[in-house]
């Protein structure tokens, strides 16, 4: 090693290092927590080989890979009130994550790599729907203020024969299916209602009704759909992401879910019973003559008219 | 009246009162992020999220819930009805499924059967839905007898304005197909009936109907609405008029609390004489409305809507032709436990086009119209569980309506000045399937 060749590693290594560490920083971030943890779920982190068991309650970092084994399922709370539930046999990143909780704003990226997911966008895809999208091998997920599940892989293409789309050219490992669940146009929240848009080079698709998906066959493959969703589709979601009752009832209270949930208070009437009357103002008003002058009049101001 | 308006204030404050203890019981998201797993505070938090409007965090707190503990039915039924709200049907069928074959309380038994059947009936392709509707009315002034003394020349008018009821019923149905597609598009068909039966007044009595068929379509956030429409009225079991036409309606969602809209509409007017009016097809001709406005909602629990309108008439005789604006608001304020307060009000000035020489030679008659209404709801089941009576599914989904009517026409010509004041009493039953 000459001199010269020292400099340029040294003002490399001194240029650099803070380059380093912010990435380091950033790789170290805490960006949420894992709240509820189903079966065998392993957490690696950065750059690091080995994987560690997740549990309840334990931070997740920037850059944390979610890996999770078969009859397990994950939920992650971010930072913005995000949440990300993964089923089994997936494969999660979470990339980019930058917010500012006093503007309720930032930016967020996540890749799927592989397995079953669900997702409900928190204050960034909110305020700023642009600045919120999944990624997965075949195409990216555009999110403005929604609750949508999907899955890539093989399973995707399962999905897809079920609801009909041709499966001829689909890429086995980098398959995906999106469903948008909600919210739908009929809320009765103070919500936007839910809207994904599906897209890679080859074209783009738009979901905007709860329980229609969209199927990518593979990467350079243009979306095709959205179609509704059959029994069987949400049957496959609901077994990855949702939970069973598996024994006595817990607790036994009796409250009324109307009551908890708000719904109880929306009895809207959809209109009035009687409507004002401006049916025939014209009629009654007709008879404010003197009784002779209404008489039977074919004719009327000089004109006569057809009766009918 | 004065109770009616003394109980919307105290609703009114004890609605805000709730949100301000709410608020000062904050469960914190920070709160949330350091105890995850948590069951009662993620139950808590649910709870203040929905007092707060932010469905989709219960909802994500309810889910996290049952995921540490699925055996947590009365959490279920809360998760399933956030669904509901959320308009995720599929999700909350899936839940109550499930919990109608849990053990529960015969009251929450009720409601899962009561709300599986709704979402069962608003996810289908075709759907059903409508009301029927029946009740009284009592009118100081149902025909609209002058309250002026004199016409125009001079000579004495009849003002003897008699109180009179009247029998009412109505009903609507509306079928809604989707268009595939996935752009939540579909057609519809709707058909409205009314009947009113005066105990004197035969020349108030009437019954309309009218069909009107179209479609909606979504491009994201806005709405476009075109249909065609009959509607026929009968005045004492004779044809009166018929409107032929269609329109076309368009929304725009700025946001969840903003709504745009504008709309038009063109119909032809079909008169015939009847016993109790001979001008007939003198008033024949179309009439196109243009109309737009903004529905405000200020908390997710009521709603303002605020419209201009102009009318414009071309009837075959100028006598009969006239332009109007309208002004109209109403509001409506739900005030928990289904009950809702329902107000409107509008103004509209009408201006013909040539004077009518049956009331003046040189005189072209300019009408203005005050009309407000009141009406307060409550749902039958809630009155019968105050007398310790149980609902059932012919109760489910009554409401009982109270309203009251004030109705003020001032005219240059002094045979088209009245006024009113009228009460109704109605039940209302909802259907959907």
């Amino acid at each position: 090693m000459n001199a010269r060749t020292f400099l340029t590693i040294s003002l490399a290594t001194v240029m650099a290092g803070p380059l380093l560490w912010v990435a380091d920083a950033r790789a170290e971030a805490r960006i949420g927590v894992s709240a509820a943890v189903r079966g065998n779920v392993f957490v690696r982190s950065g750059a690091a080989t080995d994987q560690r068991r997740a549990r309840v309650d334990e931070s997740i970092l920037l850059q944390d890979e979610v890996l999770t084994k078969q009859q397990s399922a994950l939920q992650i709370l971010l930072l913005d009130e995000s949440v990300f539930t993964v089923g089994e046999n997936c494969e999660m990143v979470i990339d980019r994550f930058v917010y500012d909780p006093d503007r309720k704003a930032g930016e967020m990226s996540g890749k799927v790599l592989k397995g079953a997911f669900r997702f409900m966008s928190g204050r960034i895809g909110k305020a700023n729907p642009t600045k919120a999208n999944i990624e997965t091998p075949s195409a990216t997920i555009g999110i403005r203020g929604t609750m949508f599940e999907g899955v890539v892989g093989e399973d995707a293409i399962k999905l897809a024969e079920l609801l009909g789309f041709s499966t001829d050219s689909a890429d086995s490992g980098r398959a995906l299916l999106v469903v948008l669940r909600g919210p739908g146009r009929k809320t009765n929240a103070l919500s936007n209602n839910g809207i994904i848009r599906v897209g890679n080079g080859a074209g783009s698709k738009t979901i905007s009704s709860p329980n229609h998906a969209v199927f990518v066959p593979g990467p350079g493959q243009p979306p095709v759909g959205p179609i509704k969703i059959t029994d069987a589709i949400l049957e496959y979601f609901d077994f990855y992401l949702r939970s069973l009752p598996n024994g006595p009832a817990f607790r036994g209270d009796a409250e009324s879910g109307e009551g908890l949930s708000g719904q109880g208070a929306f009895n809207l009437p959809g209109g009035d019973f009687p409507p004002l009357n401006d049916l025939f103002g014209d009629e009654l008003f007709d008879n404010q003559l003197p009784e002779e002058e209404i008489i039977d009049k074919p004719c009327h101001n000089e004109v006569c008219y057809d009766p009918n | 009246m004065l109770k009616l308006l003394k109980n919307f204030v105290l609703s009114t404050v004890l609605l805000i009162a709730a949100g301000t203890t709410a608020m000062a019981d904050d469960v914190t998201y920070d709160q949330i992020l350091a105890n995850p797993d948590d069951l009662e505070l993620n139950y808590l938090y649910a709870q203040q999220q929905v007092i707060k409007g932010d469905l989709e965090q219960a909802s994500a707190a309810l889910e996290r819930l049952l995921l540490l503990q699925p055996n947590w039915d009365t959490a279920r039924l809360f998760y399933a009805l956030v669904l509901y709200r959320l308009d995720d049907m599929a999700g909350a069928k899936r839940e109550l499924t499930i919990l109608s074959q849990r053990p529960l309380s015969p009251s929450q038994s009720r409601e899962v059967n009561r709300y599986l059947a709704l979402a069962t009936a608003r996810s289908r392709s075709t759907r059903l839905s409508g009301r029927v509707a029946t009740g009284f009315r009592v009118d100081s002034n149902p025909d609209l007898t002058t309250n002026a003394d004199n016409d125009l020349n001079g000579n004495p008018l009849d003002t003897d304005q008699r109180v009179d009821g009247a029998f009412q019923a109505g009903a609507t149905a509306r079928i809604e197909h989707d268009i595939p597609g996935g752009g939540g598009n579909f057609l519809f068909v709707q058909t409205a009936t009314n009947l009113n039966e005066q105990f004197k007044v035969d020349e108030a009595d009437y019954i309309t109907g009218g069909v009107k068929a179209g479609a909606t379509f979504f491009f994201e956030d806005l709405q476009v609405i075109p249909y065609g429409t009959f509607d026929t009225l009968w005045l004492d079991g004779q044809n009166y008029r018929n409107d032929y036409g269609g329109g076309a309606l368009a929304k725009y969602a700025v946001n969840p609390q903003l709504t745009v809209f504008t709309g038009g509409k063109g119909v032809f007017q079909n008169y015939h004489i009847v016993s109790t009016d001979s001008v007939g097809s003198a008033r024949n001709g179309w009439l196109a409305e243009a109309t737009g406005g903004v529905t405000v909602r200020p908390t997710e629990k009521s709603r303002i809507t605020a419209r201009v309108s102009g009318s414009f008439k071309d009837a075959r005789n100028d006598s009969y032709s006239y332009d109007a604006l309208e002004l109209a608001a109403s509001g409506l304020l739900l005030v928990g436990r289904g009950r809702y307060i329902l107000a409107v009000a509008s103004y509209r000035w009408q201006d013909y086009e040539q004077p009518d020489p049956d009331y003046s030679a040189t005189v072209t008659r300019e009408d203005k119209l005050f009309k407000t209404r009141l009406a307060y709801g409550v749902p039958l089941d809630l009155l019968l569980e105050k007398a310790s009576i149980t609902g059932s599914d012919v109760t489910s989904n009554v409401n009982l309506q109270v309203g009251v009517n004030y109705l003020d026409q001032n005219s240059n010509i002094p045979n088209f000045d009245a006024d009113s004041v009228s009460a109704d009493i109605m039940l209302i039953k909802r259907f959907a399937n």
